[in-house]
């Protein structure tokens, strides 16, 4: 029998912020108050909000350790999840790319060259590495600065190894991947 | 009158070679024009006052003979109200020919005016015409100021080559402010931190006292805001009269300011001025849902009161 153990792979996030060098400012003019007892005048105060989106809550993923007795006929192969909030200050979609300090959708071994490949998904969506994902629809949140999406509104991002992948002769060992979940308006 | 103690004959001949320099007229009218008090509300402060000069080569004022005249007003030309004054710009126009002189105190202008014959049949043909530029009314200090113009005209005739006017103008000044030197805001793009900008303007009180101000919003009850279709967002605002910045809510007197610039209206162009708002937002009103990305404007009304 032999045993594969599996540590964590690690989701990390990034908040994207672009800003599209949106003005406010146009043909406003401050008009001069008038001598007399009172004088009044006015001035026009303007800002920018660029298009904002943040992702947030993401959590490791530790996929557990593989164990080949329970290898049958079905497909037993290991999964794991994380719940992603994603909010924008835009009433548009979003997209995702996902890519991973291995380069590709695996997990390397801590002290050996083996590998292990995963496929991921968003929503339910395949993912192919570092391709973007578009058409996502934002989860809803008070604020872009609350600490979680509103109840049961956050997306979910898997990964999961197939059994055939881990039938392969691998070296005991563990395995990681920091994955990192770039985000950005459609 | 050299010419009598001679003979009459000796008169009568050089009368018959030399008739532009024995006989001559002039007249001003009127000799006391109505006194002019006037006000202020803006702008360049002018005083019209017309006049019928009459200029003939003849002694008798009926005559046809027209010759032209030259003009001097006596200094100084400017209104005082004790040790303060406005200064003043005069012109004789010449309506006859369409055509502006300016004045000099005490200084006659060439024999250039168009004289006319007795009573001015096609109308006044002189205009003196003072002009208060703007700044200085403005920058006044409060007070009545007055000043009376000795206006004097005469031609080369050599006959009665002399006609005197007057004009009296007075001018009242209240005490007011006056809030200018007011520029547009801009706070810029969100960049994860709070936006804030300010606008340096000018505060004068003609007597230097201090004022009150407020300041109104766009939003419900006068609140600041700055709004994108119905997303709004709040901000605050302080007040700085060189004392340091103090909060304003929106509509609301913040009294006793002080630091009322006198003498310009404008702060010498906006070169002194003398009190600063402030604007802030804070970073968190960026994040709060429904704050859409786009640009947001609002207007703000400062009102600036005597006190």
């Amino acid at each position: 029998m032999r045993l594969i153990p599996f540590t964590a792979v690690r989701a990390a996030s990034l908040v994207s912020l672009s800003v599209l060098g949106l003005s406010a400012t146009g043909a406003f003019a401050a008009s001069q108050g008038t001598p007399g007892d009172t004088s009044s005048g006015t001035t026009t105060v303007t800002a920018s909000v660029p298009p904002l989106i943040r992702i947030f809550n993401l959590a490791d993923i530790n996929l557990g350790t593989y164990n080949p007795s329970d290898n049958d006929n079905s497909n037993e192969g290991l999964s794991g999840s994380t719940d992603v909030c994603v909010l924008m200050n835009n009433s548009t979609t979003y997209n995702v790319i996902v890519s991973s300090d291995t380069a590709a959708f695996q997990l390397d071994s801590a002290s050996a060259s083996d590998s292990i490949a995963f496929t991921a998904e968003f929503n339910g969506s395949p993912l192919t590495y570092n391709t973007a994902l578009a058409g996502n629809t934002p989860d809803s949140a008070s604020s872009l600065a609350v600490s979680n999406c509103d109840s049961g509104d956050a997306d979910e991002f898997v990964i999961t190894i197939d059994e055939t992948v881990l039938e392969d002769a691998l070296a005991a060992n563990d395995y990681t991947a920091t994955l990192t979940l770039l985000v950005a308006e459609d | 009158m050299r010419l009598r103690k001679c003979g009459g004959r000796f008169v009568l001949t050089l009368g018959l070679l030399l008739p532009g320099l024995v006989s001559a007229r002039i007249d001003i009218d009127p000799g006391n024009a109505p006194a002019q008090v006037v006000s202020w509300t803006g702008g360049d402060l002018v005083v019209l006052q017309d006049f019928c000069v009459l200029s003939v080569q003849a002694s008798q004022a009926t005559s046809t003979t027209v010759i032209p005249y030259r003009v001097m007003v006596e200094g100084p030309f400017e209104l005082e109200s004790g040790a303060n004054t406005i200064s003043g710009v005069l012109e004789w126009v010449d309506l006859e020919a369409g055509s502006a002189s300016s004045l000099s105190p005490n200084v006659f202008t060439s024999d250039s005016q168009t004289g006319v014959i007795q009573n001015c049949p096609g109308g006044d043909n002189g205009r003196l015409r003072i002009t208060y530029p703007e700044a200085g009314v403005a920058g006044a200090a409060p007070g009545t100021y007055r000043q009376t113009y000795r206006i004097e005209v005469a031609n080369n005739g050599q006959g009665k080559s002399q006609g005197k006017s007057r004009l009296d103008v007075e001018l009242t000044l209240p005490d007011s402010v006056q809030v200018s030197e007011i520029d547009d805001i801009d706070l810029g793009t969100y960049a994860g931190a709070d936006l804030q900008g300010s606008d340096q303007l000018c505060v004068f009180r003609r007597s230097g006292g201090p004022y009150a101000v407020s300041v109104t919003g766009g939003g419900a009850g006068g609140s600041f805001v700055i709004t994108n279709g119905a997303a709004e967002l709040p901000f605050s605002l302080t007040w700085d009269d060189g004392s340091g910045p103090a909060p304003l809510s929106p509509g609301a007197l913040l009294s006793g300011r002080g630091n009322a610039f006198t003498g310009s209206a404008t702060c010498n162009n906006g070169l002194s001025n003398n009190a600063e708002l402030s604007a802030r937002i804070d970073q968190a009103e960026f994040l709060t849902d429904g704050i859409v990305a786009g640009g947001y404007a609002g207007t703000l009304t400062l009102t600036i009161e005597l006190e």
